[in-house]
């Protein structure tokens, strides 16, 4: 895989429409056929396939919050922040 | 601030002026911020939905001497970004004050089984932080994440104030969950 610095390429402006467009197809695979669309990729285009399974296979730890939560209230004590 | 001044700002915050986009956005927090103390003074203890609070502050501005926005959903898509703004700035705070009361938050799980959990501050920043990026790679995704996350909005509801369908959200809120988790573990 080629090693790519995730920040440096999604703030490309011509890689981060690239990836969204790949990601609407890919978000509707299954993982095998996912797999074998980003292995056909990788021959074609091995940054932009990288950028990709980063993206795919990143573990779901701090943004994991987001996908049952939502802030529900500010609580606001007596002690006021001015 | 008089609403015609505030309508020209809008106006070329639209037109794609950042000095316009930042001017709006501390007009905007510090309404909100304004609207969030006149809460405060009404009594010791208080739970505040972000969602009322920007309720209530669209209704203030719209109700001045002329309609500043041209609908809720064009106030909410500008006010968002000022509302994840005012709640990491009371977090600071509060870490500043290293004391009791002062603010915390707490988030509503979506799913009927799961009980409401506390968020730590330090998870929040991480994920301010990833959205500053993201804002600079898709606005409109960490806009979505704003309008979910910050604002308290469901998928539905932001379907409505942006005028397209759910599923077109939810793919949003796809993306940017697997953008911010790849920003935040490349940070590790």
């Amino acid at each position: 895989m080629a090693v790519v610095s995730l920040k440096t390429a999604l703030l490309d402006p011509t890689t981060w429409p690239q990836i969204s467009d790949h990601l609407d197809l890919l978000l509707d695979l299954d993982l095998v056929e996912r797999e074998q669309w980003l292995d056909g990729l990788s021959v074609r285009d091995p940054t932009i396939a990288a950028v990709l399974r980063i993206l795919l296979d990143a573990p779901d730890d701090v943004a994991g919050l987001l996908q049952s939560s939502r802030l529900a209230a500010i609580e606001l004590a007596s002690s006021r922040p001015e | 601030m008089p609403n015609s001044e505030l309508a020209e700002i809008m106006q070329a915050a639209e037109m794609g002026d950042p000095d316009a986009r930042d001017r709006l956005f501390t007009t905007l927090y510090d309404e909100l911020r304004r609207m969030a103390q006149r809460e405060l003074r009404r009594g010791g203890m208080l739970t505040l939905s972000p969602t009322t609070l920007l309720h209530e502050t669209f209704l203030n501005v719209s109700q001045r001497e002329s309609l500043a926005f041209a609908s809720y959903g064009q106030f909410m898509s500008y006010a968002a970004r000022a509302m994840r703004g005012l709640i990491m700035n009371y977090i600071r705070d509060r870490r500043a004050q290293k004391r009791g009361g002062g603010f915390h938050i707490t988030s509503l799980a979506t799913e009927p089984q799961a009980a409401p959990e506390d968020i730590s501050t330090q998870q929040v920043e991480e994920l301010n932080e990833a959205l500053q990026v993201l804002e600079k790679i898709d606005a409109r995704l960490a806009e979505c994440v704003d309008l979910k996350f910050f604002c308290g909005h469901s998928f539905e509801e932001i379907a409505v104030l942006r005028n397209v369908s759910e599923r077109t959200v939810r793919r949003d809120w796809e993306k940017a969950r697997l953008l911010l988790n790849g920003l935040i573990d490349q940070e590790d």
